[in-house]
């Protein structure tokens, strides 16, 4: 998945400007910056969710950000896991529920979306909890379940953005690990958005952005 | 305080784009309920406006003075409406009616602007009305803007049966003809159609943008403001929006009233000077609004200001509970009681139920909105088990909120179970109208006494001249042809067509050889031979159908209705007139109208509104569209707003990669069922209860079977259609633009 000369503009602001970025398989790259500089608008442009203003987004060698609504779902229910700083689960579905969604959108029947959610919740430790809804649980709890979500389908790249942002370093490190040691195992690449530098430090290279630009590529 | 308001005030008008367009909604809702409570108030006022102006036009009438004669009163009707005509003797000294300046002089009439401009359109409804056009009658001098009223002068000599003696114009003491049991249905019946629909919609106004206003408030009172000063905060931001939409509301209702003197709902026309309410009534409206908003938003809030920090992590089930079936349950108690204690009861001695039924059908109405959560946790589990995403998820959201469908579909509920008891009672009406004879007398023309038995009879007769002698077919000379108009060319004098007038044919007539020959026509006497031989003073059961020569040329058809079929409201006339004034079209008109005096009442009859239970079905009839308009608008405000605010949600399923379609399926399935199955149960809830009343006050009724499946149609149709307006409002939704709001 790569970017080329990627602008993205929200009014008279440039939330990016002349991103170009790649990332290849099985690669973990860390994206930081400062507040505003533009790192959750490129995640959302890797994801197809925002189309950029100029520029191009390409995925396996295909221009997606010229794919119509429907097309860029489909593409990223198959291929992209996401993983945002408040876990984003729909509140009114159970933990168990919300980890086995995309499933069941992507077709599987309510059985085999199970038989494929439990052993993930098992590996996160959310199994006591996966009954209770998204309100009923601690942070921990739920950004593990949302971590859940994000690999049940074993996507090729899992995007991140601050998923540690809203927890205690502790519980943070934990849920971060059990991300990067899933995607490890299911041989995802994963793009992680931070603005903590020592998180940085889990991946193989590091983009900095620095209102909107990027600042300097650094291999870890 | 002021600080405090005045920070609510800065509030109502922060949040951007959204956020406007949620103060326009609620103003809007404002502006909507506030006209229309201001012109249901009216509605009730005009009924009297009316009644004050039938008293102000209504003649004083002495009997018995045959030597004083100087009018004749004349109700007739034109397609259902009534048609007055007051004929006033153009010889003899007689008051001046109201609404003119003058009493109209021999062979002048003087019409209202809605007679006469129907009798510009329809040619015969201006035949009987061939007298010299003089001014209009003013406003003054009419109950309401569509009556069809005619001051005519004649001579005192031509007055017929039922003549009076006018001495003047307006009379306190006429009675009215407003039947107290059917307005206090109808006032009933106004209230549960316009007002609790109003009142559900706005509520659902007030309760918009509910959840970012408890952030708002929640910050607020986080930042160390005290529960009073944030409810202040609270207030003054829904008060300044709903003052704002009353105003307009209000100034929209000023407006028009000013551009339209006259004004129409359905078939009920008025005088905007007749809506007009004290303004008193107008203040109090206006600010029991404000007031209805402000407890409905403090009221939601108010959780969010008494624990503000339980309100983010709140996310438990809402439980609920059985005890909302008590309305319901007490409203069905109170009907089957009310149906137990007046069984047997005949309608004259119902009045004082009326109020009891009326109480249960409210109750009925409340407990369906108070039991709704009910129902959507019911629909939302069996949902849930659904394996499609879709499902599961707008399952899960009505399990877990079940109170906001039921909220969003308030509105339409309440609309739809007053217009189900709205249809039962117009169909009582019709029961009403036959009870109390609220039909307009049948004006009589020509009376058929006998047939004439010879020629020269024929000849001696005038068809106005003398209406109680026989004017029957006949073909007595050369200038005389017989003419009779088929069934369907056959109209009374108030230009409807004879509902019992079959056409038939028994036996032919056709011309004698010699009159083929010759050509000029046959003698009288061979006529009156063709005639009797059709037997028709004897035969009067079956139509005759005759072919009658005449000179040049043969009449066909021509079929005789004979006495006995023509029904009695008919004007039965079977006249002679030359034939080469034959005008099938104009035939009964053109001979009917020619004399002011040619009709009459069977009784003496006045100036009045006879038509009132039409005018009570308009009224209900319109009342109904209004509140199943304000119903549909509330559900679709509700439903888009609804969607709109949980956005955050429908982003986060497209980020995992929902295709379109299923996000509008989800959006789509949180609205339908349960607005379809709860409306439905309020559509059957009216039906039956409304039954219930029916039965016990007019004795019979007939189910409507046809109203409840067009309540359950509208129903479906306008929850599709808002939830597809509430879809497409959210997935066309920019990702830019949301990512950007965010």
């Amino acid at each position: 998945m790569r970017s080329e000369d990627l602008s993205v503009r929200f009014g008279s602001t440039y939330a990016l400007s002349g991103v170009s970025v790649s990332v290849s398989s099985g690669e973990f790259v860390a994206v930081v910056g400062a507040s505003g500089s533009g790192k959750t608008t490129l995640l959302q442009c890797l994801a197809g969710i925002v189309r950029p203003t100029s520029g191009a987004v390409f995925a396996g060698g295909q221009r997606m950000d010229a794919w119509s609504d429907r097309v860029r779902s489909e593409w990223r229910l198959a291929n992209i896991g996401l993983v945002f700083q408040f876990g984003d689960l729909l509140p009114e579905l159970s933990l168990f529920d919300n980890v086995r969604l995309p499933l069941l959108l992507a077709g599987y029947d309510k059985r085999e979306a199970s038989q494929r959610a439990r052993p993930l919740l098992d590996r996160l430790g959310i199994t006591a909890v996966a009954d209770r809804r998204p309100g009923q649980v601690s942070g921990g709890q739920l950004q593990r379940a949302a971590v859940a979500r994000a690999l049940v389908h074993s996507p090729p790249v899992v995007l991140a953005d601050e998923p540690t942002g809203a927890l205690d370093t502790t519980t943070g490190q934990l849920v971060l690990e059990a991300l990067l040691e899933a995607a490890r195992e299911q041989g995802s690449a994963v793009v992680l958005v931070t603005h903590e530098a020592r998180l940085s430090s889990y991946c193989d290279r590091e983009i900095t952005l620095q209102d909107g630009s990027i600042l300097a590529p650094v291999t870890l | 305080m002021i600080r405090d308001i005045l920070l609510g005030t800065r509030l109502a008008g922060s949040g951007g784009r959204s956020g406007l367009v949620r103060m326009v909604l609620m103003a809007t809702g404002s502006a909507a309920a506030v006209f229309v409570l201001m012109t249901s108030f009216g509605l009730t006022r005009v009924v009297d406006g009316q009644d004050a102006r039938a008293q102000h036009i209504a003649p004083r009438v002495t009997f018995g003075v045959d030597d004083e004669i100087n009018a004749t009163l004349i109700a007739d009707s034109w397609d259902g409406r009534e048609l007055s005509r007051v004929v006033l003797a153009s010889d003899l000294e007689v008051p001046t009616p109201p609404g003119l300046e003058r009493a109209p002089g021999d062979g002048e009439v003087m019409m209202s602007p809605a007679l006469e401009s129907l009798a510009g359109s329809e040619p015969l409804v201006a035949e009987r009305f061939p007298q010299t056009r003089g001014p209009q009658i003013a406003s003054d001098g009419l109950i309401a803007p569509d009556q069809l009223l005619a001051y005519i002068g004649a001579p005192a000599g031509q007055m017929g049966p039922f003549s009076a003696h006018i001495d003047s114009f307006g009379n306190p003491e006429s009675t009215s003809r407003l039947d107290p049991r059917a307005a206090l249905t109808i006032g009933m019946l106004i209230t549960l159609l316009l007002i609790a629909p109003v009142i559900m919609f706005m509520a659902v106004c007030a309760r918009l943008a509910a959840n970012s206003r408890t952030q708002r408030l929640t910050a607020l009172r986080l930042l160390g403001l005290n529960r009073r000063r944030t409810q202040i905060v609270n207030a003054a931001e829904i008060a300044i929006t709903a003052t704002t939409g009353s105003l307009i509301g209000w100034s929209l209702w000023r407006l028009w009233l000013a551009l339209r003197p006259e004004a129409r709902i359905g078939v009920f026309a008025w005088y905007s000077t007749d809506i007009e309410l004290p303004i008193t009534v107008q203040i109090a409206v206006i600010c029991g609004l404000i007031a209805m908003s402000i407890t409905v938003a403090v009221v939601a809030s108010r959780n969010a200001i008494a624990h503000p920090s339980r309100t983010r992590r709140d996310r438990s089930s809402r439980h609920v509970s059985l005890w909302r079936l008590t309305p319901l349950m007490a409203g069905a108690a109170v009907l089957v009681i009310a149906r137990l204690r007046t069984r047997g009861i005949t309608s004259a001695d119902f009045e004082g139920w009326v109020k009891l039924f009326g109480f249960g059908l409210t109750l009925v109405a409340i407990g369906l909105v108070i039991a709704a959560p009910l129902a959507s946790a019911l629909i939302g589990r069996t949902m849930m088990r659904s394996s499609r995403p879709p499902w599961l998820i707008a399952g899960s959201r009505l399990r877990h909120d079940p109170s906001a469908t039921s909220r969003v579909v308030a509105a339409l509920a309440v609309a739809l179970f007053a217009a189900g008891v709205a249809q039962i009672v117009a169909v009582s009406l019709d029961k009403f109208d036959a009870e109390n004879n609220y039909t307009i007398p049948p004006v009589v023309n020509l009376e058929v006494i006998g047939p004439p038995t010879t020629p020269a009879t024929y000849r001696s007769l005038s068809p106005l001249g003398d209406p109680v002698s026989a004017i029957r077919i006949g073909a007595a000379g050369k200038e005389i042809d017989a003419v009779v108009a088929t069934c369907a060319q056959l109209r009374t004098s108030s230009g409807l067509a004879l509902p019992t007038c079959v056409d038939g044919q028994t036996q032919r007539i056709e011309p004698t050889g010699e009159t083929a020959e010759s050509s000029s026509g046959v003698s009288a006497a061979a006529i009156d031979a063709a005639l009797s031989d059709a037997d028709l003073p004897r035969s009067s059961e079956t139509p005759v159908n005759l072919t009658i020569p005449f000179a040049g040329g043969y009449f066909t058809p021509s079929v005789i209705v004979p006495p006995d079929l023509a029904p009695p409201t008919a004007t039965r006339f079977y006249v002679p007139i030359p034939a080469e004034r034959y005008d099938p079209q104009l035939l009964t008109a053109a001979l009917a109208s020619q004399s002011a005096t040619a009709f009459w009442n069977p009784q003496f009859t006045g100036i009045h509104r006879l038509d009132t239970p039409r005018i009570y079905r308009g009224l209900i009839a319109a009342g109904t569209v209004a509140a199943l308009v304000i119903g549909a608008i509330a559900l679709a405000i509700s439903t888009i707003a609804t969607s709109i605010e949980n956005r955050s949600r429908l982003r986060s399923l497209d980020a995992i990669g929902a295709n379109p379609s299923s996000i509008r399926r989800c959006i789509v399935l949180q609205t339908t069922p349960v607005s379809i199955g709860l409306l439905t149960i309020a559509s059957t809830a009216a039906i039956v209860g409304g039954d219930a009343y029916i039965r016990v006050s007019y004795a019979s009724a007939a189910f409507p079977t046809a109203a409840l499946a067009a309540l359950i149609g509208f129903s479906a149709a306008a929850t599709a259609i808002s939830s597809l307006l509430a879809a497409g409002a959210v997935t066309h939704l920019n990702h830019n633009e949301i990512v950007r709001q965010e």
